[in-house]
């Protein structure tokens, strides 16, 4: 799909999504390198740029504190950068945001954040856009993958203007939205790296040089709203009702407005940050009503209700404030229709819908989310559960803190076996709080290998040198999979110098590690009823690569005996219950292994209590690959 | 002219290819083409749609009533695409089942055909139902299932010319075309019920 990023020429008119825009935007603009870490929905464009073999450096970093570290030293070196990251990574990148923000860049250096409105991947439902209000840096927030393409050059030419950070901020919708897109121009920039030492901006030492960078940042920020004058759009028609709207919610509305054939007073805001003050004031001096459009906080709306404080003739604010905007969720044309025929008092017309049986909700079919046939992790979790019935202890009462990752499907039936699931890394801490607290042992931490070297450091040394009893079971499938099988830094044959975590955890203290195959179930279980009796800190690697992302070359041929099965009537927990393996399905009351999904790793084999599902050694052959 | 498609179905189905191939068949014949997808955790077998737009000025998001076509490569999740389809639209479904974990263990929990038929008989709207699995099996490949449905669907409704089409398919998928393009043809031919040539 992304063939065209490189070669194509300016001018040339593309499908694009929101995140190639970005790749290719870092190309026009000459960029020297990108990095970040793997979040959804702003992953792809690092990927895109690694495949594309780009001619720039692009990679990711071992968490995104590391990655925005990284970046501004590319940028200090006056090297143009840009970085990457979904809004809980600017959460942890967030430190050096604002000191960098504060001190200023030299290569334009563009932050790329990806928002979740309606939560379509998990995590906090966040509002990134306050980080530019907090780091008082220029926010630009694109409305179509056109918009991502040109703001994305323009950010780098701001940035590189008024001397400081600009975020570029997306949504999984805008990032996800493929669309028609004029490629322009691709300029090579020959950057050679210098620095320069000057203490007053490259240091925060002491009140008055941090006071005086404070004193920049918003100087910047006001150099910006100037010079952002011309994005953010102001279209007066007279009408007493007035929109303003950003992002993808001016998308929506331009859709309503045309469907409806009304032209009100509208303004289009593309700059979260600084927001377009003067025009936002012109915009109020005409209307009686203003609606105020915009995903998640009013963050637009704040200021908007500053500037009809202003005026003697007030116009009525629609919007979050009064309750008719919700701040949960993201907006849609739909929506749009509906809130802005309040301030219109005239109820615009849907479309009309089928009429259809009211039980059709009832009837949409749930869709457990679970591990994938052959998982590893299913394994893993199956042999936990197995060895605290072993030692007397209750599933259903022990401890276990989660982490991110495939490895919190844990959670989920069959296995409800996470408890908890918080941030990267957080599996460590939370379970030391618990212990500390007293909470009857043992308290078991479980997470993946991207999370160990994410976060996950720091968090068991401090186990370690508090001499906690914990064990931490790491679920290794070789790459951070859930994002889509980045490397980490154990990734064996990866990108990166290869650190194994045996070697780390060896090295930060732990009492005892041990590195077992999940597939090997008995001896799996053996290694977890030693962790969990055992004092200290000891460390179980479960290691075994991700099934998702290997061909299978070779059909073993798992298949159910039907004289042995005694079918959903005469068992007693069927394998489909209490495994949940999308390869095992039903064939009439029993059940039968479906061999287009099978991965023959063989936990059906050892879970059937009546010895039904077997391995057929003569159905042995080679399966056709996948195309 | 404006023309609206939702395509639903699950991860690992192909649905974003589907949407490509289409969208720039779209975009080679001139038309302004959109598509958005909505995935969350599809790879894990979740619940994918997508959003097809051609014609003038386009947002991502389809208003409810606004659909020329709903279509499903997966048979039950037709119905995330029920409220989108115009009173005079069509539905094109899949019959290929991915029976979830609940389902597995309490069929009620999974819609047959002929209920589905009926939901949109007494709407009175016409389904296809597309055998699109074993259509894709004897054009030589069943992960090909979602380009026969893309061929039901240009045949249903000549949005694009079939050329167009073969063409996209043929500068994006390198060694995989020919059984595409085989695909296609196999559910074009399927819905106008004639041998092409």
């Amino acid at each position: 799909m992304s063939s065209h990023i490189l070669t194509d020429s300016s001018g040339k008119k593309v499908i694009f999504s929101g995140n190639e825009a970005v790749a290719r935007g870092c190309i026009e603009s000459g960029v020297s390198f990108v990095t970040g870490y793997p979040g959804t929905p702003t992953t792809p464009v690092i990927e895109i740029l690694n495949r594309e073999k780009a001619g720039l450096k692009a990679r990711w970093a071992i968490n995104e504190k590391v990655a925005i570290d990284t970046a501004a030293g590319h940028s200090w070196a006056g090297l143009r950068t840009l970085v990457t990251m979904k809004m809980s990574g600017l959460n942890v990148a967030s430190d050096t945001v604002l000191s960098v923000a504060a001190s200023g860049t030299v290569g334009g250096l563009v932050i790329y954040v990806g928002d979740d409105p309606n939560v379509y991947y998990g995590m906090v439902e966040q509002d990134s856009r306050y980080y530019a209000l907090l780091a008082s840096a220029p926010m630009l927030v694109p409305a179509n993958p056109q918009e991502v393409l040109d703001f994305t050059n323009y950010a780098f030419d701001l940035s590189e203007r008024i001397g400081g950070p600009v975020f570029l901020r997306s949504t999984t919708v805008l990032s996800n939205t493929y669309g028609r897109v004029a490629l322009g121009e691709i300029r090579r920039l020959r950057q050679k790296a210098y620095f320069t030492i000057d203490i007053d901006k490259y240091t925060k030492a002491g009140s008055i040089r941090c006071k005086q960078q404070h004193e920049d940042a918003l100087r910047r920020v006001r150099e910006a709203e100037d010079l952002t004058e011309d994005l953010n759009i102001l279209t007066k028609t007279g009408s007493k009702v007035g929109v303003i709207a950003s992002s993808l919610a001016w998308d929506y509305l331009e859709e309503v407005l045309e469907k409806h054939d009304l032209d009100l007073t509208r303004l289009k805001v593309s700059t979260a940050h600084p927001a377009p003050r003067g025009k936002i004031r012109r915009l109020l001096e005409t209307v009686e009503k203003v609606l105020v459009l915009e995903e998640l906080e009013p963050i637009i709306e704040s200021t908007v209700h500053s500037e009809v404080s202003r005026l003697e003739n007030r116009p009525l604010v629609f919007g979050k404030d009064d309750g008719l905007v919700p701040r949960v969720g993201d907006l849609s044309p739909d929506q749009v229709r509906e809130y802005l025929s309040v301030p219109l008092g005239v109820e615009l017309r849907s479309y009309p819908a089928i009429e259809v049986d009211d039980n059709i909700e009832a009837m949409k079919v749930q869709r457990l989310l679970t591990f994938c046939a052959g998982c590893p992790h299913r394994n893993s979790y199956y042999a936990l559960i197995e060895a605290m019935k072993d030692l007397g202890l209750d599933p259903g009462k022990t401890v276990v803190t989660g982490d991110i990752g495939c490895t919190i499907l844990g959670m989920n039936e069959p296995f409800n076996i996470c408890w908890t699931e918080v941030t990267m890394g957080n599996s460590i801490g939370l379970a030391t709080g618990f212990l500390e607290a007293g909470m009857k042992k043992p308290v078991v931490a479980t997470l993946g290998d991207g999370t160990f070297y994410h976060a996950a450091i720091p968090a068991i040394l401090d186990a370690v040198t508090t001499e906690q009893d914990l064990p931490v079971i790491i679920l290794d499938n070789n790459w951070a999979a859930m994002t889509g099988y980045q490397d980490t830094f154990g990734t064996i044959n990866g990108a990166n110098v290869r650190i194994p975590i045996e070697k780390v955890a060896k090295g930060i203290g732990a009492r005892s590690v041990k590195v077992v195959n999940p597939y090997r179930i008995g001896k799996t279980v053996r290694a977890f009823k030693s962790v969990l009796t055992a004092s200290g800190v000891n460390v179980l690697v479960l290691r075994a690569p991700c099934v998702a992302k290997q061909a299978r070359k070779w059909d073993l041929g798992v298949q159910v005996n039907k004289g042995r099965c005694p079918g959903f009537e005469g068992c007693d927990r069927t394998c489909i219950e209490a495994l949940a393996c999308p390869a095992i399905v039903r064939d009439g009351d029993q059940v039968k292994v479906a061999s287009e999904t099978c991965m023959s790793c063989g936990l059906c084999i050892h879970y059937c209590p009546d010895k039904a599902v077997q391995r057929n050694f003569f159905k042995l052959k080679r399966k056709s690959v996948g195309i | 002219m404006e023309f609206n498609i939702v395509a639903a179905g699950i991860g690992g189905q192909g649905i974003v290819l589907f949407s490509e191939v289409l969208s720039k068949a779209m975009l080679a014949e001139g038309m302004n083409a959109s598509f958005y997808v909505h995935s969350g955790l599809a790879q894990l077998g979740g619940s994918v749609r997508s959003h097809i737009r051609s014609g003038g000025r386009i947002c991502p998001k389809i208003s409810h009533g606004c659909a020329d076509i709903i279509l499903s490569l997966e048979m039950a999740e037709i119905l995330h695409a029920v409220p989108y389809v115009k009173r005079e639209g069509t539905v094109i479904i899949s019959e290929a089942m991915r029976i979830p974990y609940h389902s597995a263990m309490d069929p009620s929990r999974y819609p047959t055909k002929e209920t589905l038929d009926k939901l949109f008989q007494d709407a009175r709207i016409k389904a296809v139902f597309i055998p699109s699995e074993d259509i894709a099996r004897n054009a030589g490949h069943v992960q090909t299932a979602n380009i026969v449905m893309l061929g039901a669907l240009v045949a249903t409704s000549n949005v694009v010319e079939t050329e167009s089409v073969v063409t996209v398919i043929g500068s994006c998928m390198d060694q995989n075309a020919q059984v595409n393009v085989e695909a296609f043809w196999k559910g074009y031919e399927f819905i106008t019920g004639q041998d092409y040539v």
